[in-house]
């Protein structure tokens, strides 16, 4: 006697236990891929990511600012500078990436090198660390640090744009962070009220107060208006809504000229002029702002929010110039804000000769164990005016910084033009600084300025002043 | 001229033996080339350990070598693909323990020469299944003892905080009383149902007849002896051991009845156990709450089954390469988990490789156990012992698969853990002996 049928059942029993098993090991085997290492909390994504050598940062002059280092298999990302910290932004595990970071993430982390004989056996067979490419920006490392030690302590926004190329040379954000130190101090930058994540440059829509004269002279200019003729009591403080404008700097007489106006910054001419030729004569200046709604560097911020309810219907009534533009946004405390990075671009258009360089930020890229290779750049421009108007607003900045607010940027054999505004927001004054420096035809850089709680509009020029010198002596040095 | 012509009688048993033999021998090649390549690759991302690679293979190299002459020697009609298998996962899990948790891997070689030298006691000794059989309530009670007696003395070689004191020992040498407790019981179960069989299998008794067959006189001592075990393991917490206890004996005594009542009422009797224990038991409520839904424990009481399932899908298909993958990710994976381990740096061909081997060895059990014919207490005991192998294999890996609510057992020769080693290769040295005609 035997138990042979038991053991039937019973082998039967086994086999069919362990095809479950064999069923459920192919499940997580074949489809566990796309669902369960893609989940937030798997810390092999995290060890992947961990592992991966991130290119280095270099400035335009070669000069290190970032690179990673592997210490115990662990790699850490270093940022050298200080001075830089805004413009390169931070790379963490935790929290993602900012900045220039963010912005060349797939150039860094080497995401977009091609599937090689030598990727596949480095990558996927011996599962040696993934590599990135080294980047050189357009960033000058002595540019930057010239600017963040002139800022010192104070909040603000500098930014310095290079003509024809549109290379921005200099990105600074004040407070912001220590990268190094993100992850320690990441609850208290999140919270704190001064926003050091906020990139001011980018991001910070200002109200541009009477920094929107450049644009509304070169309006003027281009409607081939009277610059000389005097406006009586041209440096009265004049009422726009409950704020009340004044001139950035007080002006020796009170009837002025428009272009001594802009010297000095006074609003009350310009606001007459608007009124006498009516807004329309200002809307395709200001409309370049508009026509170029993503004048950003891209990846550096978070891109701008779509609206969707605010469809065209609903914001503007075509035929009334009230609904486009009212007088409150042409003197620069209505609705329409700008960013210091507008108006840097703004500025380099009328170094270029009316014509806006699309600004940009990759000089080159160097793929791990290759030669340094140029980046592809954008060379076509965004027409802002003609060379004629641009000419007239340089001289009207050059006559700024010979005899007017912005005099504290000028620097012995340097051709700059500028231009001081105070603006209003909240309870906040801020001062603006708009200028360039030409070393050539269409050569050159422009600079914009924002310091928040100020109203010194001789420190916004004089540190506008530095940065262009400073980019300026650079460039001949680097020549 | 006439040509003169002469035949040669070729005996097919001794053709049979022979190419058996080659076979056993092929596969343990195989192992050994399998463990070279291994560790040559392991090596190569950890050079520094190259020294206790080396010496893993060589002692693997040599208690393969002495088993098999010795075996050869003593018990040449055995079953031929016991040892290779078994020695190949033992490799296996040798080159797993060094590449997950090197300073456990030199001690586990020590295990891997006490485990041989087990396994040939086993075989070498006169009538080993005599005194198991003989002596059964002196063995049971001898089990029990030692397993009592971790209440007292018990130990923890990991020295966790609150983790069950299942091990006696001195100094660094621990041992695990409920490991051997296994294979008592076994043997005792297929004594006591081997002497029972006839009254539980007459062909003439109807079902009332063969249900009173059941009665408290006859299967009262088996019942008690049985109950003493698994309460003393349920107060000691090792649950996994105690729902192996309880499978084993359901399945001799469904093997030794032939009444399929026993196994329904059996899974009935597991399904009500599991309502109490979730009722009653933080350890059971938190089992089966992470095995119907792990997810949102992720990162808590689901972290070890959670990162298991990512293991093995980090290790997809063809798995991630040895050395190359995460497996450390999940806590204890050189014991428990091996099988994770598997799953990520061999992917699912080697899991199909490591289930394969098992169901192998699993296969060629009953094949001895059905070969007993006449022989009930000899059939049981191959099946009790097939059944500690099979239903701890599919207990552990059914669990970090989450096909099963996770219990806390090892995967037979390939986890670390020198009990477990040793009484595997104990029951790898029965089931030879059982295979082999001669004895």
């Amino acid at each position: 006697m035997s138990f042979e049928r038991e053991i039937q059942r019973l082998l039967l029993g086994y086999i069919v236990f362990f095809g479950l098993i064999v069923l459920f090991a192919a499940y997580y085997a074949i489809i566990g891929p796309e669902t369960l290492l893609e989940r937030e909390d798997n810390v092999r994504r995290l060890q992947a990511e961990a592992a991966i050598l991130r290119g280095a940062i270099l400035d335009r002059s070669g000069s290190l600012l970032v690179e990673s280092v592997e210490e115990n298999g662990v790699v850490q990302r270093r940022y050298l500078h200080t001075a830089m910290n805004s413009a390169l932004g931070y790379y963490s595990l935790f929290y993602g990436s900012g900045g220039a970071e963010a912005a060349f993430n797939t150039l860094l982390r080497g995401a977009d090198l091609p599937q090689t004989l030598t990727t596949y056996l480095t990558r996927d067979l011996l599962h040696l660390p993934q590599r990135g490419s080294d980047i050189r920006l357009s960033f000058d490392l002595e540019v930057q640090r010239a600017i963040v030690e002139a800022m010192g302590e104070r909040s603000g926004a500098v930014v310095v744009i290079a003509v024809p190329t549109g290379d921005v040379i200099a990105l600074v954000s004040l407070p912001t962070f220590n990268p190094n130190l993100l992850d320690e101090n990441w609850p208290e930058l999140s919270q704190s009220p001064e926003q050091p994540f906020f990139n001011r440059v980018l991001q910070g829509d200002y109200q541009p107060g009477n920094a929107i004269q450049t644009v509304l002279a070169a309006a003027a200019a281009a409607n081939r208006a009277d610059f000389i003729s005097v406006y009586d009591q041209a440096s009265a403080p004049i009422l726009v809504g409950e704020v009340s404008l004044n001139c950035a700097q007080r002006p020796p007489q009170a009837n002025l000229s428009l272009q001594q106006a802009y010297a000095y910054s006074c609003p009350a001419p310009f606001s007459a002029w608007v009124e006498d030729v009516g807004l329309n004569a200002v809307q395709p200046l200001l409309g370049f702002f508009n026509r170029v709604p993503t004048l950003t560097l891209p990846g550096y911020a978070p891109e701008p929010q779509v609206n969707t309810q605010a469809t065209p219907a609903l914001t503007s009534t075509p035929g009334s110039d009230d609904a486009i533009l009212n007088l409150e946004d042409a003197l620069g405390q209505g609705d329409v804000t700008l960013t210091p990075f507008e108006m840097a671009v703004f500025a380099a258009a009328m170094v270029n000769d009316g014509n806006a360089p699309l600004p940009g930020t990759l000089l080159a890229v160097r793929p791990p164990d290759q030669e340094w290779h140029d980046a592809v750049t954008n060379e076509s421009v965004i027409p802002v005016t003609s060379r004629e108007t641009s000419l007239q607003v340089r001289n009207l900045m050059r006559g700024a910084v010979l005899d007017g607010s912005a005099s504290a940027a000028a620097h012995d054999d340097l051709d700059i033009g500028g231009h001081t505004g105070l603006a209003y927001s909240g309870d906040r004054t801020l001062t603006w600084f708009v200028g360039f420096v030409q070393t050539g035809e269409r050569a050159g850089f422009s600079v914009t300025v924002v310091l928040e709680n100020s109203a010194d509009v001789n420190l916004a020029a004089e540190i506008g002043g530095l940065a262009l010198a400073q980019s300026v002596q650079e460039a001949t040095e680097a020549d | 001229m006439r040509l003169k012509t002469s035949t040669v009688e070729i005996d097919p048993e001794a053709q049979r033996l022979a190419f058996q033999r080659a076979v056993e021998r092929g596969l343990l090649i195989l192992s050994a080339a399998f463990m070279l390549v291994n560790l040559a690759a392991l090596s190569l991302v950890r050079p520094d350990d190259r020294l206790t690679y080396m010496a893993t293979m060589i002692i693997w190299s040599l208690c393969a070598a002495a088993g098999y002459h010795l075996l050869e020697r003593y018990l040449p009609a055995r079953d031929y693909l016991l040892f290779p298998l078994a020695m190949f996962l033992c490799g296996w899990g040798l080159i797993l323990i060094d590449r997950l948790a090197p300073q456990f891997g030199q001690r586990q070689i020590v295990w891997l020469v006490v485990a041989s030298a087990a396994l040939l006691a086993t075989t070498l000794l006169p009538q080993p299944l005599h005194w198991l059989r003989s002596y059964r309530y002196l063995w049971l009670i001898g089990g029990l003892v030692l397993l009592v007696s971790t209440i007292a003395l018990g130990r923890n070689p990991s020295q966790v905080q609150g983790a069950p004191r299942l091990w006696l020992g001195v100094d660094d040498v621990n041992f695990q009383p409920s490991e051997a407790l296994k294979v008592i019981l076994v043997a005792f179960l297929s004594s006591y149902l081997a002497e029972q069989y006839p009254a539980l299998r007459a062909e003439t008794l109807t079902w009332d007849r063969r249900l009173r067959s059941l009665s408290p006189r006859v299967i009262g001592p088996i019942l008690l002896m049985w109950g003493v075990s698994v309460v003393i393991l349920i107060w000691q917490r090792d649950l996994g051991t105690a729902v192996l206890f309880f499978m084993v004996f359901l399945i001799l005594l469904y093997v030794s009845t032939g009444s399929q009542w026993i196994v329904v009422s059996g899974m009935a009797l597991v399904l009500i156990a599991a309502a109490v224990g979730y009722q009653s038991f933080a350890v059971v409520r938190v089992r089966i709450d992470i095995w119907f839904n792990p997810w949102p424990e992720a990162s808590g009481n689901a972290y070890q089954l959670v990162q298991s399932l990512q293991a093995f899908a980090a290790g997809g298909i063809f798995g991630e390469g040895i050395g190359q993958g995460s497996p450390d990710l999940v806590p204890v994976t050189h014991s428990d988990f091996i099988f994770a381990a598997v799953g990520e740096e061999w992917g699912l061909l080697g899991v199909l490789v490591v289930i394969a081997c098992i169901l192998t060895l699993v296969v060629r059990g009953l094949k001895i156990a059905g070969q007993q014919t006449g022989r009930p207490f000899r059939a049981l005991l191959a099946v009790g012992l097939t059944a500690l192998i099979g239903l701890q294999s599919a207990l552990i890996m059914g669990g970090v698969l989450r096909v099963l609510p996770l219990t806390g057992v090892t995967l037979p020769y390939m986890s670390y853990g020198g009990s477990s080693l040793l009484m595997s290769f104990v029951i790898l040295g029965l089931l030879l002996r059982l295979s082999s005609p001669e004895n």
